[in-house]
Parts: structure tokens; sequence; C-alpha cells
């Protein structure tokens, strides 16, 4: 009864778009303009997954399992240059690389099995990318920057993505291990919730952030 | 809905939102913690500050009345005894004071004046330095010129820099040790003292052409210490070089603030 919520969420995504479009002015450098690239990015996924099955015939796993590797790939790289410890950085590279070795590990054991999300390999990107947002919050928390960390864009941008990937990954896992039984409708109804909060945090991000904070 | 359903909507929603939940209270607890000791930490720094603030102002208070009181007794004192005993000389002699005579004793008793003057200067300097330590600087090597015959070179290259209150006091209190340093130590007669300021860098150099030390073996180091310490403090860097020709103290302040974020 809640599946209509899935087509939905496009629209979260275009609103936290557009919001990070009106304060492009407030998000000097490449980094800060990336992260509306990345969410402009999430639209064009969401339609063109929508509409996949329509064009090609092939179930639309192929979009979003691409997007997985793409969104993730990015974070790890934007998170690692945010970072100023030169081994967390180190180590940013490190995550990236172990990332993309599991991705193609999950579609070489699984060739079978390509219709189907990459559940493994999303549960180690969430563990890479929430290892690296704890190391980035350790380093504001221990610096100057704890007075103001929140009129910071790459705050509430990184929060946002704790927050949809951190609680998504155990009902993931749940699901795949048949702890419980999937449910379309339950199904979009967490996924518009989580989305609803992570496009939250980036909408508060970037209305709140100020642009001393945002190199 | 089916009861089965209800269920299942509850068992996944528990399970998201326990973990949203436990995640932001983690990262929430972590950040107060790290809060209160950052404020903790900026409080314990400022009062350390301020209390090094309060005994730089008591040492240049100890200085100055102890450099009133070596000329008061070393200069003032010996010329009027000289006036004086060139009175009883007079006194004794029971002859007719010729005018002559009484125009020496007025140039002592002038030059006695003139040396008052100059003392008065020096305690006033608590003063001068509100408006500018470098005045005060200048002050201080003409005083030790007239009182101590040393002489000195004095460059000031750049503009007067706006350093605020407190740092001025810890420079100067700084050149002040130095210059006490080289005084009682270094049996120099020339000084050199540079001011340099450009667009981020205060340089403050004093050099002296003396017997020098050697850094390595001296051990009333507490001096030194002090003002290195006083230098970091300030976000300064304060170099020493000294060899048999002379010892040079470099105090380096920079100018442009650091980002505060």
């Amino acid at each position: 009864m809640f599946e209509f919520l899935r087509s939905y969420i496009v629209y979260l995504a275009l609103l936290s778009g557009i919001v990070g479009l009106f304060s492009l002015n407030k998000l000097p450098g490449k980094k800060a303009k990336f992260l509306v690239v990345l969410i402009w990015f999430s639209v064009l996924i969401e339609i063109v997954g929508y509409y996949f099955t329509q064009w090609t015939g092939l179930l639309n796993y192929y979009v979003y399992n691409f997007y997985m590797f793409v969104s993730f790939s990015a974070y790890i790289l934007l998170i690692r240059s945010i970072l100023l410890n030169r081994s967390y950085r180190f180590a940013g590279y490190l995550f990236l690389i172990l990332f993309i070795v599991s991705f193609f590990l999950n579609i070489w054991y699984f060739k079978e099995n390509v219709n189907h999300s990459f559940i493994y390999s999303f549960a180690i990107g969430v563990l890479l990318v929430m290892i690296l947002s704890c190391l980035y919050l350790v380093e504001i928390f221990n610096s100057d920057k704890i007075l103001n960390f929140k009129k910071s864009v790459f705050f509430w941008y990184i929060l946002g993505i704790l927050v949809f990937h951190v609680p998504f990954l155990p009902f993931m896992l749940a699901i795949n291990w048949f702890l419980i039984r999937q449910d379309e409708s339950i199904f979009s109804l967490v996924l518009f919730i989580l989305n609803f909060l992570a496009h939250s945090c980036f909408i508060i991000g970037f209305i709140w952030s100020e642009k001393k904070y945002n190199y | 809905m089916e009861r089965k359903e209800i269920q299942l909507l509850v068992i996944s929603l528990g399970i998201v939102f326990l973990t949203l939940l436990v995640t932001l209270l983690v990262i929430f607890f972590y950040f107060l913690k790290k809060k209160n000791s950052y404020l903790v930490d900026k409080m314990e720094s400022e009062l350390y500050f301020q209390s090094e603030l309060v005994k730089t102002r008591i040492e240049i208070k100890d200085q100055t009345l102890s450099e009133i009181s070596k000329e008061l007794h070393d200069n003032i004192g010996q010329i009027i005894s000289v006036g004086i005993m060139q009175l009883n000389m007079h006194i004794n002699s029971e002859k007719i004071i010729q005018p002559n005579e009484l125009r020496d004793l007025k140039g002592i008793l002038a030059k006695s004046l003139d040396e008052i003057r100059i003392l008065s200067r020096i305690i006033n300097k608590d003063n001068l330095l509100q408006s500018n330590f470098i005045e005060a600087i200048k002050q201080d090597l003409e005083r030790i010129k007239k009182l101590k015959k040393i002489q000195y070179k004095y460059t000031l290259s750049g503009e007067i820099p706006l350093i605020n209150e407190e740092h001025d006091l810890f420079i100067y209190r700084i050149f002040q040790e130095a210059l006490h340093n080289s005084l009682k130590h270094s049996h120099s007669d020339l000084f050199e003292v540079n001011i340099t300021t450009t667009d981020d860098l205060f340089c403050l150099k004093i050099k002296d052409f003396g017997i020098g030390y050697d850094p390595l073996k001296t051990n009333s180091g507490i001096g030194l210490n002090n003002m290195k310490l006083r230098a970091k403090l300030i976000g300064a860097t304060l170099i020493m070089n000294s060899d048999s020709s002379g010892t040079a103290v470099t105090l380096e302040y920079p100018l442009t603030e650091p980002d505060e974020t």
C-alpha cells in the first residue's frame, strides 16, 4: 500500500537539487559544487531507473548497481578530499581501491545473478564510507571547527549520507538473509523515509551553510 | 492491512530507526564530549595567557624600578655629591666665591636636573607603552646612550605595525630582557637594533658585539626560556645566535592572523 512512495523519491531529490542550484553562490570551489552535481546525478538515475524497463526490457538493477558504484566512489573521494590528516587521506585511497575490488568480486562471484542488487559490495561500501565519515567527524570535532561545523555544507552532506546508508544496511541485510520477508510496500516506505531524512539534511546544509566555511 | 504485514512493518521500521537512533546518539555524545574538552582547553590557555601577561607587566615594572634606583644611586647621586663636595670646599675655605665657580656649580646642578628629566621619562614609560612600544624601545636606547656611554645603531624600516596591546607588552618585555642581558654580560659598547616591518612579518633584531655566550653551556637559562616561552605564546619565534663576535637575538612576529574558523 506504500508502493507509490517509491516514485516520489525523485521529487525529493529534485527539491534538494534545486535548492542546491539556488545556493550555488554560497558554494565556492569544486568540492562544494560537486555535491550539487551528485544530487542531480541521483535525480537522473531515479528517472532512468524508473523508465529503464520500459525502454530496454531489462530489469533496472543494472542502473542501480551502476549508481551504487559511482556514488560510493564519489563519496569516498569526496570525504577523502576534505580530510586533512595524511594517513586518513591515504586510507581514503585504500578504501576506494578496496571498494572497487569488492564490486568486481561481486560481479565475478555472482555472475549468474546479475539481476540482483550487489548487497555485499553495498555493505562494504557503507562500511567504508562510515569509517571515513567517522574519521571526518573526529577530525572536525578535534579542531577549532567544532564551534562552527554546523555552518559547513560538508558536515550536513556527510550526515545525510550516513543517515541514509547506515540504517538502510541492516534492513537490506535482514531482507537478504531472509530474516524478514521482502515486501515491496514496506521496502518503498523505508526507502522513502530514509531518502526524506537524507535530503532534508542536504537542504538544511545548503540553506544553513555560510560561504566561508564551505572551502 | 493484514496482521502479518503490520508485524513486518513494525519490525522493518524498528530495525531502521534503531540503527538511526544509535548512530545519531553516538555522534551527538562524541560531539558533546569533544566540545566540552575543547572549551576547557581554551579557557585554560586563556587563563595561562592572562597570568603570563600579569607576570610580564610586573616584570616590566620591577625592571623599571630597579633601573631607576640604579640611576639614582650611580648617576644623580654621584653628580650631586660632587656638587656638595664643591660647596663644602667653598664653605671651608672662607674665601669670596667667584662667579665662575658659581657657574661650575650651576652646571653641575643643571646636569643633575637633566638626568632627573631622563629618569622621569622612564617612569612614564608605562604610559608611553600604551601608545607605541617602538617609541619606548627608542627611549630605552636613548637612555642607555646617555647614561652608560654606549653607542647604538637604530634602524626602522617599514611602517609601525598594528599589534594588539597585550602582544605589545610581551614583545617589549622580550626586548627589555634581551637588552638587559646584553648590557650585563656582553661587555659590548655598541648595539644594533633593527626593526623591520613587512606586510606579514614584524622583525625585531638586537645585536651586540661583545663576548657572546655558549648557548649549550649557559645554565642561567630561566631568562632565555622565559623569553622563548613568551614569544611562543604570542605566536612569534625567537632566534638566538651567539659566538665570540657577539650575540644576535631576533624576534619574528607574524602579522597575518591565522584563519579563525
